[in-house]
């Protein structure tokens, strides 16, 4: 006997041919569908997004620009011999913080010299004029040091805010809307899942949407935090730099 | 003012570039909003939920029957059969009770004076024969070997539930037509070519609308081009089915159809 061809078949019964259109239609109906509660929430999570994403953007670039034009200052700063070279270049690489620092103290230093030597500029070979007191210089580097690690560290406080806030604002939504979906239940009173589902899923959005907001303004709080931290080290080692120049050149 | 402050001042009123910084990430948003809306739904599980796969499968030509693969038989498919209620016993009838005379001379109350005697401690044994023997329980109940004819014809073909792994099983009652099915299974074995030389299995899916066009033939687990094409050129060949049956209500019918080769 010869064997037999072997067919085996499986069906699906295909109940409703899912729609191929509106593909991901299907969120963008859960939120129109949802209550205005949760429609405010998600307003509100989307500003923090978008808020938070413009001040991590902001401040990478700022402090990228910062970083680059620090680099190109000191490059300057350590080959040429006179600060009033150093003050022309200032203008240009106006970005960078020890620009700040440099030019707080290169202030300082040229209204103590004017008032020790009656006029004269702070280029160090002339006259040989005499720092009157190296703790005001001190002072006003540790002025402008302080005042570019505020500038630096401006808005980011933003980003841990949204970082800690916008889970619970979801969560907020996602209990508001799971409330009104038990309510559902309560008033149609059947437990079937097509009654519970859509409310929970719906609730559940705004949960998503505050991770979505909260887990990159974790991410680029803790970067931004780091690099304040980096650029004010520089900042220090900067003007420890121009405190001993000054008091090597000026006493 | 002092000249320190003159240039922190200065230095505080550098431009910020905050603002567009923010619409450069609002614009962002809105093409992540975009795609996400917009998007395939391969993007977007949730999305697109599909139909439950309900999946059952039918063998053709004797193989894989109940011995080697959990293929019920369809013509012995067990029958639930309705419990009778058991009979009856019949009640003996009884006499009405006799009546009272309706008219009687009362007869002089007795107080009955006489007591019940006390029942006696000892224990009550049962009659000689009882005592020392085994009970007995009745007929004894042995599952027999006869047949039941439970009217259902045999179609040749055996239908299984389950498998596919994609979870769902369908009852195969709850199919409603599976005459057609048969008809089905046999056009295409008709047309189909399995004499290949090799054991392999090839999966084709494809939708029968309601007119009985065969549509979407796709391979689902591919076997080799070869063996493929050979399960491909069976559907294509055929291209047309009788139309479904008026008894399944939805549009069309999706098959997962297993073509095993055999050598």
């Amino acid at each position: 006997m010869r064997t037999l061809g072997y067919m085996a078949l499986a069906l699906q019964v295909s109940g409703a041919v899912p729609p191929e259109g509106g593909v991901g239609g299907g969120l963008l109906r859960l939120v129109l569908r949802s209550s205005p509660v949760a429609q405010f929430v998600l307003l509100i999570l989307a500003l923090f997004s978008v808020v938070s994403w413009g001040v991590t953007l902001y401040k990478l670039w700022t402090f990228h620009r910062a970083g680059r034009q620090s680099a190109a200052f000191l490059d300057v700063f350590r080959k040429s011999n006179r600060f009033s070279e150093v003050q022309a270049v200032c203008k240009s690489l106006g970005d960078s913080t020890l620009v700040g620092i440099f030019q707080a103290g290169y202030a300082e230093l040229n209204t103590q010299l004017r008032q020790a030597g009656g006029g004269g500029a702070a280029d160090a070979t002339t006259a040989h004029p005499t720092l009157r007191s190296v703790q005001a210089l001190d002072r006003a580097l540790l002025r402008a040091s302080a005042f570019e690690v505020g500038k630096l560290e401006d808005r980011v406080p933003f980003l841990a805010t949204t970082a800690s806030i916008t889970p619970f604002i979801g969560l907020f939504g996602t209990v508001w809307g799971i409330i009104n979906a038990f309510d559902s239940i309560g008033q149609t009173a059947s437990t079937s899942l097509a009654v519970v589902a859509p409310g929970i899923a719906e609730a559940l959005i705004a949960t998503a949407a505050g991770l979505f907001a909260a887990i990159p303004a974790v991410y680029f709080y803790n970067r931004l935090a780091q690099q304040v931290k980096v650029f004010a080290t520089e900042m220090d080692d900067f003007s420890l730099e121009f405190l001993n120049i000054a008091e090597r050149n000026f006493s | 003012m002092e000249a320190v402050t003159a240039v922190l001042l200065d230095r505080q009123s550098a431009g910020h570039r905050l603002r567009p910084m923010v619409v450069c990430s609002l614009a962002a948003h809105a093409l992540a909003a975009v795609a996400i809306v917009f998007g395939p739904a391969r993007w977007m599980p949730a999305a697109g939920s599909r139909a439950p796969r309900v999946v059952m499968s039918v063998s053709l030509g004797g193989s894989g029957g109940p011995a080697n693969g959990g293929v019920n038989p369809l013509g012995g498919r067990p029958v639930q059969q309705v419990a009778t209620a058991a009979p009856k016993r019949p009640q003996p009838m009884r006499p009405p009770a006799a009546k009272a005379p309706l008219m009687t001379v009362p007869a002089p109350k007795t107080p009955s004076r006489a007591r019940r005697t006390p029942p006696p401690n000892e224990p009550a044994f049962g009659s000689d024969e009882a005592i020392g023997r085994t009970p007995t329980t009745g007929p004894e109940e042995k599952p027999g070997s006869s047949f039941a004819d439970t009217g259902v014809s045999g179609l040749g073909l055996g239908l299984a539930t389950g498998g596919a792994g994609t979870g769902g099983a369908m009852d195969v009652g709850s199919f409603c037509c599976p005459d057609y099915l048969a008809t089905m299974a046999r056009r295409i074995k008709e047309n189909w070519n399995f004499h290949q030389r090799v054991v392999a299995t090839t999966v084709m899916r494809f939708t029968i609308l309601r007119n009985g066009q065969i549509t979407d033939i796709a391979v689902e687990q591919s076997a080799g081009y070869v063996l493929d094409l050979a399960a491909q050129r069976a559907l294509q060949m055929l291209r047309q089915l009788p139309p479904l049956p008026a008894a399944y209500p939805n549009p069309a019918l999706t098959v997962y159809l297993k073509f095993d080769y055999i050598r």
